[in-house]
């Protein structure tokens, strides 16, 4: 099972939350919403290609409306093996944080 | 949101530099944005989103972009400096091959250039043009007196004229005094020609003739540091001018040259308004005349003023400014060897680059694994086809560099075999550079071309496998290649040695007349009146073989005036050349009677003012078709005489010019402008002080200035001198290229063939066999360079002689001789290789196998 990057795995989550609505400026508001971070399009549409290219998502030419300049938009949807990718992620990350809360932060690193 | 809102730089980085599958829906998705950011924010907030969506990225694209390229290039610069340093010989044979083919190229490049910037400085130069005049079947430049001004009246076209003629003057200023060449002008010269006037009156210096403009350079040299306006000058010890302007100095890319320029009306009233002496002229067309119009108009000008031409067609022509010393006007003129060196520079130029082509294909096959290696982990094509055009380019940039050292290190040496004086480094030359940068990308680019487009074709499993691939090895072309560049340089030789025949046959040639030890003087105005005393003095000294005095140079005659003769009215005169003489002159000069006897003191007639005597030249007899000449009446200006003598044909202008009718009128009354002294060659210093003493005594106020008729005689080829010389310089450059490729070439042949000479020398061939068999390819090489050869060159050369009208036959041990001058050096460049080949011990070249 390929990795997943923190980046892409962000972007495909954004996918999966949007369902039909995931293309360019949606994906980049909700990502922005939940990380407060903006991506710019270069790094989005960079992401958006490695996860086609991994099989995570599939793409379709959607309406195009003039606000737009007349350009269709290019709508994601997550596959099957994309939601199985998020699911081994989601496994690795929730053994490597066990305890997580629990740990006294002080102790560990601080001598 | 359309494109007119997005920013214009913006959208087209996008357009550009976006990944094409995805750039339609990610330029619509930041329309959308944008679109929303125009109606909600400032235009700060706008510049902002623009700056991270955009100019970040780009930025960190760029950066991205050149770090990758780095580490690629690095990579590659070591590689291709470990290669070149792996074989050191070559390396060095191709760069200084190169160079040097560069070095010649730029040189020749840069002597074409100055060659073709002649005249051109003038603003107006589109619109000037010479008159030039047609008659006794050739171009003449020297048109009537009285044409200019006759054709600025007649025609509205022509807006301007200025007649230019030059003359030496004796030029004295306090206890300064030079020779000076003096050019006559018509005012319109001033606003026709672009000589910028630096200092003093601006629009009317020459109102009279007894006002001059001097150049910078002559108002330093005789006025050093003071105000040179309004000084008076001495011209010839008789008349007084004022300096009135100080003009730039003509450059040397000028046809008119001069140090001092006055007004026209000085040549003398009486000659001004002739239509039967000549001057070069200048005419200023107006901007919306058609030249071939104007042509068509003034043809026949002369004819209809001058009522006393009858048998004569002349015709009036105009030649552009900018071609007058290019084309010349019955010859070809130094255009010939612009072409021709133009040739030449391309050539070698080729040979050089063919040299490059062909090491580096014979160094292919050391590439190849590294390629195919390179191949093997990823490089495309395209990344080896930029590797290897990157590294030609490398090497040709390096030898250019070379070059423009060699250049700048030459260029004194040069210009002074070339008589110019050309820079390498000024503003006039940025487009020479730019030119010349242009050769060195060229030359790069070709000569990478063979092994960037053959050696990324390579397929690596084969490569690998194989080591070696026989596409690198290519016999063909190779031979091609050696076989062109040996043909050039077999051309360039056999050209070289007729033209040094030529030049030896000029010198040598007999003339008809005695030019050693002939002593020419000037005769000027305090000389004159006391001529025949002088001649008698010099007589009287026994270091002096003969006196005589002329109106020119016997190699040198050019006037021209009207004849009739018997049989003929003077309705029907003609031009011929024509010379006044004293008694002596063809004793002097050693000059032969056909027939008849020469001028002699005892017959008074000879020197008859109505009716002379004539002598004139074989041709003259055979152009005038009179038979039994002697007796006959001839005739100028109506003084008819009789013919006393037939001279033999001499050689009474340059070898370039047939032999034309001369003839000779036996007058002391007619000015005479020179005296020649013929002395006893055994007595050559004594002579020479009797003759100075003379002059010292009899011209006291003039310099004693002695040339010698050889040195004149010589002086007249010295730009065909010139040109050979530089004929001879280009063909040693284009042997020497030659043969460092060749050199190359054996070497890689020899290498290639060790093992097989190794198992030649085991089982018993000599050095000698060995030898033999590696140069007996290069010697059918050269053999078939030789047959290709020949006929090329004997076609140029015989166009070029055509510019001699007395030449060297062109001989056809000629052509076998520098076959075998070829043969012989490139025997020579190869043996070395081939030798050392041939005594290499077996062992060493079997024992890895």
């Amino acid at each position: 099972m390929t990795q997943l990057t923190k980046a892409e795995e962000m972007v495909l989550l954004s996918v999966m939350r949007l369902k039909e609505q995931a293309y360019g400026v949606a994906i980049k508001q909700d990502i922005k919403e939940i990380t407060d971070k903006s991506l710019p399009y270069g790094t989005l549409y960079f992401l958006l290609d490695k996860l086609t290219v991994k099989l995570f998502v599939d793409k379709e030419l959607g309406e195009s409306t003039a606000e737009r300049g007349g350009r269709r938009k290019t709508f994601y949807q997550i596959t099957a093996s994309g939601i199985d990718a998020l699911k081994s992620a989601f496994d690795q990350q929730s053994r490597a944080w066990t305890n997580f809360a629990s740990m006294d932060l002080h102790e560990g690193f601080g001598k | 949101m359309n494109n007119r809102t997005f920013p214009f730089l913006a959208r087209w980085l996008l357009t550009r530099l976006a990944v094409k599958r995805n750039s339609l829906s990610l330029i619509g998705d930041m329309y959308e944005e944008y679109a929303v950011c125009i109606s909600h924010q400032r235009w700060i907030q706008r510049q902002q989103w623009l700056f991270t969506e955009i100019m970040l990225p780009l930025i960190s694209f760029l950066r991205n972009h050149f770090l990758w390229r780095r580490g690629m290039l690095s990579n590659y610069f070591k590689i291709s400096f470990r290669n070149l340093k792996r074989s050191p010989g070559y390396t060095t044979i191709n760069i200084v091959g190169l160079a040097v083919g560069m070095a010649a190229c730029m040189l020749i490049f840069l002597w074409v250039q100055d060659e073709l910037s002649f005249d051109r400085f003038h603003q107006h130069h589109k619109q000037i043009y010479r008159i030039i005049q047609h008659r006794d079947g050739g171009w003449s430049s020297s048109t009537p007196f009285s044409l200019p001004r006759t054709l600025k009246k007649d025609f509205p076209e022509i807006e301007q004229v200025s007649r230019f003629r030059n003359q030496s003057a004796y030029v004295k200023y306090d206890d300064k005094a030079f020779y000076e060449e003096i050019g006559f002008i018509d005012p319109d010269f001033i606003d026709m020609f672009s000589f910028s006037i630096l200092s003093g009156n601006k629009e009317t210096p020459i109102e009279t003739e007894s006002q001059v403009i001097i150049t910078q350079s002559a108002a330093i040299k005789y006025f050093g540091q003071d105000d040179p306006i309004g000084q008076v000058l001495n011209l010839d010890n008789d008349t007084d001018v004022t300096v009135t302007a100080v003009v730039q100095d003509p450059p040397k890319n000028s046809s008119m040259q001069f140090t001092i320029l006055t007004n026209f009306k000085a040549v003398g009233q009486r000659m001004d308004l002739s239509w039967w002496t000549g001057c070069n002229a200048y005419v200023r067309l107006s901007e919306q005349s058609i030249p071939a119009d104007v042509i068509q108009k003034i043809d026949g000008t002369t004819m209809k003023y001058d009522q006393r031409i009858k048998n004569n067609q002349i015709n009036e022509s105009l030649q552009p400014l900018t071609r007058m010393h290019l084309y010349g006007l019955n010859k070809l003129g130094p255009i010939l060897y612009v072409v021709l060196f133009s040739i030449i520079a391309a050539v070698v130029l080729i040979i050089a680059c063919i040299n490059f082509i062909n090491l580096s294909t014979a160094q292919a096959s050391k590439r190849a694994r590294e390629i195919g290696l390179r191949k093997t982990v990823g490089a495309s094509r395209g990344s080896i086809v930029r590797q290897l055009y990157g590294e030609t380019l490398v090497l040709s940039f390096l030898a250019f560099f070379i070059a423009i050292i060699m250049v700048a290190i030459c260029l004194p040496g040069f210009n002074q075999m070339a008589a110019k004086e050309i820079t390498l480094l000024d503003a006039g030359k940025l487009p020479v550079l730019l030119g010349l940068f242009t050769i060195a990308l060229l030359t790069g680019l070709v000569s990478g071309s063979y092994p960037a487009l053959l050696l990324s074709r390579y397929r690596p499993i084969q490569v690998l496998r194989d080591g070696a691939s026989k596409g690198a090895r290519n016999p063909r072309l190779r031979r091609i290649l050696v076989i062109f560049q040996f043909t050039a340089a077999i051309i360039l030789i056999s050209s070289t040695l007729i033209i040094q025949r030529q030049m030896h046959y000029v010198q040598n040639k007999d003339l008809g007349f005695q030019k050693t030890d002939i002593v020419r003087l000037n005769i000027n105005n305090t000389l004159r009146p006391n001529l025949e005393s002088f001649k008698n003095r010099l007589r009287q000294n026994t270091t002096i073989v003969s006196v005589t005095s002329a109106n020119t140079t016997p190699n040198q005659i050019r006037n021209i005036n009207p004849f009739y003769w018997e049989g003929r009215s003077p309705d029907e005169s003609e031009t011929l050349n024509f010379t006044t003489v004293d008694h002596d002159y063809f004793k002097t000069f050693g000059l032969e009677m056909a027939e008849g006897r020469a001028f002699a003191k005892e017959f008074a007639s000879d020197s008859d003012r109505e009716n002379p005597g004539y002598i004139i030249n074989e041709a003259a007899v055979a152009h005038t078709g009179l038979t039994d000449p002697i007796g006959k009446m001839f005739s100028i200006w109506n003084a008819e005489g009789r013919v006393v003598g037939v001279v033999k044909d001499f050689h009474s202008r340059s070898l370039h010019d047939v032999i034309k009718p001369v003839i000779f009128l036996c007058s002391n009354n007619w000015q005479h402008y020179w005296v020649f002294i013929s002395i006893d060659p055994s007595q050559r210093r004594e002579a020479m002080t009797a003759i100075e003493s003379t002059w010292d005594e009899m011209a006291p106020d003039y310099p004693c200035d002695m040339e010698f008729l050889e040195d004149i005689d010589r002086e007249r080829y010295a730009e065909d001198g010139r040109i050979a010389s530089l004929f001879n310089a280009f063909t040693y450059l284009a042997i020497f290229i030659s043969c460092l490729g060749l050199l190359g070439l054996a070497a890689f042949l020899a290498e290639q063939r060790t093992k097989e000479i190794g198992i030649r020398k085991a089982l018993g061939a000599s050095t000698f066999n060995i030898s033999q068999l590696m140069s007996r390819e290069f010697i059918l090489l050269l053999g078939i360079s030789n047959l290709l050869s020949w006929p090329v060159a004997w076609f140029a050369m015989q166009r070029m002689m055509t510019a001699w009208a007395y030449r060297e036959t062109i001989a056809w041990w000629i052509f076998a001789g520098s076959g075998a001058i070829a043969i012989l050096i490139a025997l020579a460049t190869v043996s070395y290789q081939s030798i050392k080949a041939a005594r290499s011990n077996p062992v060493d070249a079997l024992k890895y196998e």
